[in-house]
């Protein structure tokens, strides 16, 4: 059992503190650093992470504890924890992004674009830059700048972009004009179609083609043995999407 | 003919046929291969167009501890088929398990878990002899996360063991009086290079693979004094797969060069 464990138990919460952080400090700065990267902003969040694990005599690190079977490992529990409290961070600064229509409806990474070129104001290379430290570490600015190029169609395509003019005032919304178009129904047959598919099928699928996660990865998250196999599920649901799709009548650009 | 594998189609299309020129010139050539992957591409777009996020969890969302045990591959009891099916159903809670998977892969995150796992199965011992045990747990993480470096000794710092993993851009970089060569260092497992300039506003002003680890400008190719310009560089590391460089930045500061 860890030193800190033990401490907690006996309920010694400033020793067993003092352990938990000698121990997990690098962990902790590590998964931090995965989501932010200016210094002080690593260091707010750091204060911020040990503020909210010390609460109520570290209320999260005992119920973590207290469990009689521990449903993660603890490392990846607590950088699951550190992702938690440093998007509540970042919200709190930022405040709660309150994406437009037309945001809802891009894919993630365009979502992404969409939010740091219009509603943050950040150049083109510092959006880059975020997306590629933050999500994306693979993403070339090749095919950031097709995506950008895709973004910008896909606004100015669904309405109108009212871009932000006042910049001392601050921004306060982007008004997407967006036409109502019927696209219900073929939206519920795409999810009737998903439906079909078993739970871990959706989810494989929907990892490596709408979170645009690497098929290892999506591999650890199934359960399955690698990342070949992640391609065969992806390829084969996909096939069952688009005969579904197709028996429903549902054509290309018809979503 | 031979045709690619079916993952290197999917990710093809995954990408929208970006970055893969082996698969792209094969698809060009290829009618059967060119409409898989005209197929594939709508059904992924009509995925991504119909997924709307959510901003705020419901109150059946998962809890960090499940989150956990998805993103980590942990979720071996009897509710897994109840997490894989909230996460497939819930866009909040399949966001988290990604963004909590994508953290656990990142170099410096899985180097400190193996570090802290080492770590917690020390028996407890006195301090000096803990902090040499430390200090070789450390260079065991090292030894196991570096790769091997030809006939230089390896770094004490354990930053770059993240960055290991692209080709390190040379020069031009910030302000330079030239620009005629690019150069950036070898990448272990690269057989092949592929380098892109581009000016501000995004435009490709010159590309070209090679096996160097250096490129010459064309004298077509004119650089303006006092303008920014980009660069990166991708290395082959096996059959269409690439890793990209960060993008980086240089200004030519003496006359423009043609």
């Amino acid at each position: 059992m860890d030193d800190w464990i033990a401490e907690l138990r006996r309920g010694q919460q400033e020793p067993a503190w003092d352990l938990f952080l000698d121990g997990y400090r690098g962990l902790l700065f590590a998964a931090i650093r995965h989501y932010v990267h200016e210094y002080d902003d690593v260091m707010d969040v750091f204060t911020y992470v040990c503020d909210e694990l010390r609460t109520d005599d570290l209320r999260r690190l005992r119920v973590y504890v207290d469990e009689v079977e521990h449903r993660a490992r603890f490392s990846t529990w607590l950088v699951t924890v550190v992702q938690h409290l440093t998007i509540d961070w970042l919200r709190r600064r930022d405040g709660r992004s309150r994406p437009s229509a037309l945001a809802r409806r891009l894919p993630p990474l365009r979502r992404q674009i969409f939010e740091g070129v219009f509603v943050e104001n950040r150049t083109h290379i510092e959006t880059y830059e975020l997306i590629r430290a933050r999500d994306a570490p693979a993403l070339t600015y090749r095919e950031f700048l097709s995506e950008l190029r895709e973004t910008y169609r896909d606004a100015l395509a669904d309405g109108h972009v009212r871009l932000p003019t006042d910049h001392n005032g601050g921004f306060t919304e982007l008004e997407i004009a967006a036409p109502v178009t019927d696209t219900s129904e073929a939206t519920e047959r795409l999810n009737e179609a998903l439906m079909s598919l078993t739970s871990e099928d959706r989810l494989a699928v929907q990892l490596y083609a709408i979170e645009d996660l690497p098929a290892a990865d999506v591999a650890r998250v199934i359960g399955l043995p690698g990342a070949k196999a992640v391609y065969k599920r992806v390829y084969r649901a996909l096939h069952t999407l688009r005969e579904y799709l197709a028996r429903a009548g549902i054509r290309k650009g018809d979503l | 003919m031979n045709h690619p594998g079916s993952d290197d189609v999917l990710n093809f299309a995954r990408h929208d046929g970006r970055s893969s020129p082996d698969v792209a010139a094969h698809v060009q050539n290829c009618e059967a291969c060119a409409g898989e992957v005209e197929r594939l591409r709508s059904t992924i777009e009509r995925l991504r167009r119909q997924a709307t996020p959510e901003s705020t969890p419901a109150p059946d969302c998962l809890d960090d501890a499940a989150v956990a045990a998805l993103a980590g591959g942990e979720h071996l009891g009897e509710d897994r088929e109840r997490r894989l099916n909230h996460a497939s159903t819930c866009a909040y809670c399949r966001h988290r398990v990604a963004t909590v998977a994508r953290a656990l892969s990142d170099p410096g995150v899985a180097a400190e878990i193996a570090a802290t796992k080492f770590a917690s199965r020390r028996p407890r011992l006195s301090v000096a002899f803990a902090l040499a045990s430390a200090a070789v747990a450390a260079a065991a993480v090292l030894f196991l996360v570096l790769p091997p470096v030809d006939g230089g000794s390896r770094g004490s710092h354990r930053a770059p063991t993240a960055v290991e993993s692209t080709p390190p851009l040379i020069a031009p970089l910030g302000r330079v009086i030239d620009a005629r060569l690019l150069r950036w260092g070898s990448m272990a497992g690269a057989d092949r290079y592929r380098v892109t300039l581009f000016d501000t506003s995004g435009h490709v002003l010159y590309e070209a693979e090679t096996t160097d680890t250096v490129i010459s400008l064309p004298d077509t190719i004119l650089l303006t004094s006092g303008r920014r310009y980009l660069w990166e560089t991708e290395a082959r590391t096996g059959w269409d797969r690439w890793s990209a460089s960060k993008l980086a930045a240089f200004t030519i500061t003496g006359a423009d060069r043609r």
